[in-house]
């Protein structure tokens, strides 16, 4: 039962980041897809799988917030790369604060005790 | 690296993408793109192997996950089709009313006929929809949902395979048991073949009238061949008992 709590309570927040991360990823630098699944797998506690980051993409690209384009990649066949829109900065910005506000107020529970 | 795979590497790869395409027909996402996206993510996750068997190439798609999860995401968050918000707060009481109105569908069957599990399958879909929509790990309840959809969709099935059957006795005509038999076969098989190819160009509306049930592309090529199967038994026997 505990197990059962556990794993459904980790895949929620997992879910919930994922999207604050691939902004957060694209904020760094501009990717190609393959390059920005391995970023987000090598992030101990996200635990990705592979298949669920190009259907997020494409919704983020749907809805602005990303841009793609396809560039010549000097290791082979052109690549396409994923950018932060403006309007993705500006969400990014949003999300952040959100975050923060939302971690201070969980970790105020402690220190009022 | 795709080029360099050995031939099984590439059907495993060309039955994935196949799948990914049944899976996304009918909804209103750029199947081509997404093929492409796979296409690159697997190019790029073999480079540097050497030799790219079937193995490795399975390995590289299970990672990816299977076939059906390039749609949810997307569909969960369709722009269009909101869900108003008194549905949304009263999932568990529309599948409640699903599993009461199926009971009674069910249980008045024999009197009322099919048109009761009709109703049933209305509202279950409806539930079914706002479930997709909204929250998809939707808690046990939602089994209620599910029996109207299953029943009606193997019920339409039957109609739609086998209801034909009678007609094209009566059409072929009576030239003994067998032989009427053997025409009628043949003509079923034909008319299979219809329908299986209807599935494969219409898989999306199939698919939502379906629904929970996954049909896809394969399975309209399924239906064909054993249509074609049957056409061609039907015919020979029906031409064996005419020497004869």
């Amino acid at each position: 039962m505990a197990g059962h709590f556990r794993e459904n309570w980790t895949t929620q927040l997992r879910k919930g980041v994922l999207e604050l991360a691939v902004l957060l990823a694209l904020r760094e630098d501009r990717r190609y897809g393959y390059g920005l699944v391995k970023r987000l797998t090598a992030i101990p506690g996200l635990v990705v799988s592979e298949g669920t980051v190009y259907p997020l993409l494409n919704r983020l690209k749907r809805e602005g917030l990303v841009t793609s384009s396809l560039e010549e990649s000097p290791e082979g066949p052109a690549r396409k790369y994923y950018r932060l829109s403006e309007r993705g900065h500006e969400m990014l910005e949003w999300m952040e604060t959100h975050w923060r506000d939302l971690v201070d107020a969980l970790e105020g529970f402690g220190e009022e005790s | 690296m795709i080029r360099q795979a050995s031939p099984e590497a590439r059907t495993a790869l060309q039955r994935y993408l196949d799948e990914v395409t049944d899976a996304l027909a009918g909804t209103s996402l750029d199947a081509e793109e997404i093929l492409r996206d796979i296409e690159d993510h697997v190019e790029e996750a073999l480079e540097g192997t050497h030799a790219v068997g079937e193995r490795e190439m399975r390995d590289v798609l299970e990672r990816l996950g299977p076939p059906s999860r390039w749609v949810p995401v997307h569909r969960q968050r369709e722009p269009t089709g909101r869900v108003p918000a008194w549905a949304e707060d009263r999932i568990p009481a529309i599948a409640v009313v699903a599993g009461i109105v199926t009971a009674v569908s069910l249980a008045t069957f024999p009197w009322l006929g099919p048109l009761p599990l009709l109703g049933a399958w209305v509202v279950s879909r409806g539930g079914l929809e706002i479930v997709r929509r909204v929250d998809p790990d939707t808690g046990a309840w939602a089994w209620m949902l599910y029996p109207a959809p299953i029943l009606v969709s193997f019920g339409l099935a039957a109609f739609v395979l086998l209801g034909p059957a009678g007609p094209i006795a009566e059409l072929v005509g009576s030239h003994g048991p067998e032989r009427a038999l053997a025409r009628t076969a043949a003509g079923l098989g034909v008319w299979w073949i219809v329908v299986g190819m209807g599935v494969t160009v219409l898989t999306g509306p199939v698919r939502w009238i379906v629904e929970p049930i996954p049909v896809q592309r394969r399975h309209g090529y399924v239906v064909a061949l054993v249509g074609v199967v049957t056409a061609a038994a039907g015919g020979l026997f029906a031409l064996l008992l005419g020497a004869s």
